[in-house]
């Protein structure tokens, strides 16, 4: 195990107690000795029963000490009791007399075998976030190198490519030294006007080939700046990104790639459709908040396609952005590793941009990200060829794996059927046995994971994420690990709209079928507990269990697939900061917004107006103290909540305009990871209530369609159907 | 001369020149300061006699004032006027021309008349005093820098009030420089109006210059006009008005510089000012 190690010698912060001789002797010991006889030592139930409960004890005592030595401590108990569960499932519960519990058990097995590999992987992963620190450029700016800025895009409309590009101008760099492309592959006559009007540059090719790489890499034999930075047509950048960016890179020539954190200001469909925008942490904080700042201990910080700078020489030395696979970012950033050179994260959110709007879109987008990562383990596996060190092999492989989680997860939500259903024995051994060897294993790994994780992912939420994208990742990944040439470069929609609330029921299906057959298995378990099976009792009670947990998960999953409408075309971002709104008479009033689209806003007033519709007033906005007035017309007028339309703008208003709402980097920092901690039976009792609320949504779609096939007139009961509240 | 500290906080409301809203800033500060569950003094020592306009509903009880005090023709409680918003007020009283003339030059021999009176008063602990002066160098102008313990200098966002500024700067130099009792002074931009390119750049030059010596801007509203026309405190007139809200951000601004912890009564709201040497209400 590596987890007591000492951090590598890029750690900011050096614990000279780990490196002395007599602790890495300490910890080498341990690791070779004690722990495998922690391990493998066999024992009777009531030995396990003791020896869990110290360990217990003891991870609760540690888990109220401050600090990330405890939390190493933590992850090294965990370790063990996980250790102790796998090698007794292994070597004492796979004795089956009949082929269907042999087939049955051997996969739930490899489904634990996976989930073990990935919760060792990931606390090596996120053992110590790096937590590294902008570093300040030379105080000449004419010291300060040339960068590239790209803006590739290829399908997405210009009003969400147009806040970009303006933000994108007013980055604070020397005004000759930066340089603004956008890359539109989608050859777009409006995008060449507007690009020309506002005096940056348009870049087309006469292909599509290998999409946004293609695009980029086309675009990188045309420039010429030392740096290139990348971002998504939709990801809008403060002005102090680059500032807070390129420090790094003059202190290491080996550096090739910065990366900064994917924050989005507007709710994703998880979020949107299950109501915790804000509340919860949502599926990309875990992955920004704390596996990068851990992949950047061991110099193993992914690229992930946007907000992001490159070392120009370094990006064309490893052949520009991959284009063997359909997750170039990743791929390029483990060539630039394989041929020696580094990459680092700072965990500052620099720029913003939307969330993929509806679910449908955003599983696509997954599916993308799953079937790349596994054409990367086929075609380039991280694990072997040369360059990398092992825990950078061991970072990518973690990642890669992460993403077939879908199989193991079809298990896990189907294993106790198998019992309930056929009564096949999938795990031999009583239900005591299995109570005293897995319950430690299941609370260890997530009374630590929550301790890491906690501000960036609560417990189960997980389960929920991945148990919606189970089924549509399984194939892909499945098809990609067999023949990585196969699938398509799938472009991530986003600014849609969304115009009636509907229940997706294509996405749902898979859970909606995998909900059936756990009802059904309760059903069995309740027949087997009448009389049919009066030895097992304990056994059907703990798959029962199992299934109802299942049932609540899947019920969280249904739920995310019911979208909610939405309500104007222009993307909406909720934003509360204070503003003052100017009205034709020369009064004014102190206010703030609800939220903000590019074509307008809503105010919060403190007190009704009386504001007619469409009638003109000036609304100021703040950035830091500086006060920018926009002039608007009232849209609607209800209550305490004021709708204004803004008036044509020119670019400068319309830059200004950027920089008072999207561009604030001061608010989304702020935001992004800091959730406070919450117990465990809270977070159940949540997701308890969320998936009500999807059984709710379910059965009401499904009344709804049986009576309009029942009904005759089709008209009337569409009526009825629209207005109904869901 | 006895230049020991005064018992009870001093704020003098000054300008360089006039026609920047100061005694209107004045009022709205006095209003600000205590509905923060002070007791503000605003004692006027501008001939004009305009904060009456701002702070009392009885405006013919402020004919006689400081003034008629100063000449003993009226015992001190009895010009002084309980005001709106809790503030009670010292007006300058109405006179006539010679007179002030023979106030001036009194003052002019007495530099620590102010001093001396303010003290004659023993004000309880949690008082505040907010002084109105006349624009420009004065006698008044000195008496009120020479026991201020905080300044705040009025000023418009334009080229007019940033060249008159080293005038008064000039002035607080000499007369609260030296005081051991002087904490700072600070700047607060009147009639502010960000649609104004001027205004804008002005502002910010400010900014820079000043730092945190800038108090805040309080942005142009008509409110504030209406309520001075309409004889009602703006804040009762337009709650939420912008204005409204940077005059109490001002006043934050002032408390903190003043070191409020220390000023404010454990139950500041509970009670409204009761003046040792309270007023009656009708002589």
């Amino acid at each position: 195990m590596t987890t007591v190690q000492p951090p590598a010698a890029r750690s900011a912060e050096p614990k000279a107690l780990l490196r002395h001789p007599a602790a890495r002797a300490l910890a080498w010991l341990v690791t070779l000795v004690v722990l495998p006889a922690l391990i493998v030592t066999p024992m009777t139930l009531h030995q396990q029963l003791a020896l869990s409960i110290v360990i217990l004890l003891a991870a609760l005592v540690i888990n109220r000490l401050k600090g990330r030595i405890p939390s190493l401590v933590l992850i090294f108990l965990s370790v063990v009791v996980s250790s102790r569960y796998v090698y007794w499932r292994v070597t004492e519960t796979m004795y089956m007399d009949n082929l269907l519990d042999l087939v049955l058990g051997t996969g739930l097995l490899m489904a634990e075998l996976y989930a073990f590999v990935v919760l060792l992987l990931g606390y090596m992963q996120t053992a110590w976030p790096l937590e590294r620190k902008p570093v300040p450029l030379p105080a000449d700016p004419a010291l300060w190198p040339t960068i590239d800025l790209f803006i590739p895009t290829y399908n997405e409309s210009l009003s969400v490519v147009r806040p970009t590009v303006l933000a994108a101008q007013s980055i604070d760099w020397p005004r000759d030294k930066i340089k603004i492309f956008v890359l539109d592959d989608g050859r777009r006559e409006e995008f060449r006007v507007f690009c020309e009007q506002v005096g940056v540059t348009h870049v087309t090719r006469d292909n599509n080939r290998h999409a946004k790489a293609g695009n980029i890499n086309a675009a990188l034999k045309n420039t010429s700046g030392e740096f290139v930075a990348i971002f998504d047509c939709d990801h809008i950048p403060t002005r102090s990104f680059m500032q807070i960016a390129l420090g790094w890179f003059g202190r290491d020539p080996k550096l090739g790639m910065v990366q900064l954190p994917h924050y989005f200001f507007s709710a994703d469909p998880f979020e949107k459709n299950l109501g915790t925008f804000g509340t919860v942490p949502n599926e990309g904080e875990l992955f920004y908040g704390l596996i990068q700042d851990g992949n950047d201990l061991w110099n193993a910080t992914f690229f992930c396609g946007s907000c992001a700078v490159l070392r120009r020489t370094i990006c064309e030395e490893v052949g520009g952005i991959a284009v063997e696979t359909v997750t170039e970012d990743a791929h390029t950033a483990l060539k630039i590793h394989r041929a020696g050179y580094n990459t680092a994260y700072l965990a500052l959110p620099q720029a913003a941009g939307l969330a993929t709007e509806s679910l449908s879109g955003h599983v696509g987008q997954r599916i993308r990200w799953a079937r790349g990562m596994a054409q990367i383990f086929r075609v380039d596996n991280p694990l072997f060829g040369r360059g990398l060190k092992w825990p950078q092999r061991l970072c990518y492989v973690n990642a890669m794996l992460h993403f077939l989680y879908g199989l193991p997860r079809l298990i896990y939500l189907t294993a106790p059927l198998a019992y309930l259903l056929f009564g096949a024995s999938v795990i031999h051994a009583s239900a005591s046995m299995i109570f005293a060897y897995a319950l430690p294993h299941i609370f260890h790994a997530n009374l630590t994971n929550s301790r890491i994780q906690g501000r960036f992912r609560y417990l189960f939420w997980n389960e929920v994420y991945e148990a919606v994208l189970a089924w549509y990742i399984f194939r892909p990944t499945l098809v990609a690990l067999i023949n990585p040439k196969l699938g398509s470069f799938n472009v991530t929609a986003k600014g849609g709209l969304i115009q009636e609330q509907y229940f997706d029921t294509q996405i749902a299906k898979a859970s909606l079928f995998l909900m059936l057959l756990n009802v059904v298995g309760v059903a069995a378990g309740l027949w087997r507990l009448t009389w049919v099976d009066p030895d097992n009792i304990a056994t059907v009670w703990l798959n029962l269990a199992w299934t109802f947990y299942n049932l609540m998960i899947l019920g969280a999953c249904v739920a995310a697939a019911n979208e909610s409408r939405q309500v104007r075309s222009a993307h909406r971002v909720e934003l509360r900061v204070p503003a003052t709104l100017y009205f034709a008479d020369g009064h004014t009033m102190r206010c703030h917004t609800f939220d903000f689209s590019s074509s307008g806003l809503a105010i919060d007033l403190p007190a009704s107006v009386t504001a007619d519709q469409a009638a003109p007033l000036q609304v100021g906005l703040y950035r830091g103290d500086t006060e920018h007035r926009f002039a608007a017309t009232v849209r609607f007028n209800r209550g305490k909540r004021l709708g204004l339309q803004f008036e044509p703008m020119d670019f400068a208003q319309e830059r200004t305009l950027v920089q008072c709402t999207t561009a604030r980097a001061d608010i989304w920092a702020a935001r992004w990871g800091n959730h406070p901690r919450v117990a465990a039976h809270r977070v159940i009792g949540h997701i308890a209530r969320i998936s009500a609320v999807g059984f709710r949504d379910m059965f009401a779609h499904y009344l709804r369609a049986g009576a309009r096939k029942l009904r005759p007139a089709p008209a009337a009961a569409a009526a009825t159907a629209g207005k109904e509240p869901t | 001369m006895a230049q020991q500290g005064l018992t009870v906080p001093v704020v003098a409301v000054v300008a360089a020149k006039g026609g920047v809203g100061k005694t209107t800033v004045a009022a709205s500060l006095c209003a600000a300061l205590a509905a923060t569950g002070l007791r503000v003094l605003a004692i006027d020592l501008d001939p004009q006699n305009a904060l009456r306009l701002h702070l009392v509903a009885d405006l013919a009880g402020c004919e006689a004032g400081l003034a008629s005090a100063l000449l003993h023709q009226t015992p001190w409680p009895h010009v002084m006027r309980p005001g709106r918003s809790g503030v009670v007020l010292l007006p300058f009283g109405s006179i006539d021309d010679e007179i002030q003339l023979d106030i001036e030059r009194y003052l002019a021999q007495q530099p620590d008349w102010l001093r001396q009176t303010l003290d004659s008063f023993a004000l309880p602990p949690d008082t505040l005093v907010v002084l109105d002066t006349p624009p420009g160098p004065s006698v008044y102008l000195q008496q009120a820098l020479r026991v201020s313990q905080l300044n705040v200098v009025t000023l418009l966002p334009d080229a007019a009030s940033f060249a008159t500024l080293p005038i008064i700067d000039r002035m607080i130099g000499k007369y609260c420089g030296p005081r051991e009792d002087f904490l700072a002074t600070g700047y607060l931009v009147n009639q502010f109006d960000a649609s104004k390119r001027l205004a804008r750049d002005v502002l910010q030059a400010l900014r820079d210059s000043l730092g945190e010596r800038l108090l805040g801007a309080v942005h142009l509203d008509q409110a504030v006009s209406e309520a001075l026309a309409s004889a009602v405190p703006l804040k009762s007139y337009a709650p939420h008005a912008q204005a409204t809200h940077d005059f109490d951000h001002c006043a934050q601004q002032l408390m903190h510089r003043l070191g409020a912890a220390t000023l404010l009564p454990g139950t500041a709201s509970a009670a409204r000012p009761t003046f040792p040497s309270e007023p009656s209400h009708r002589a």
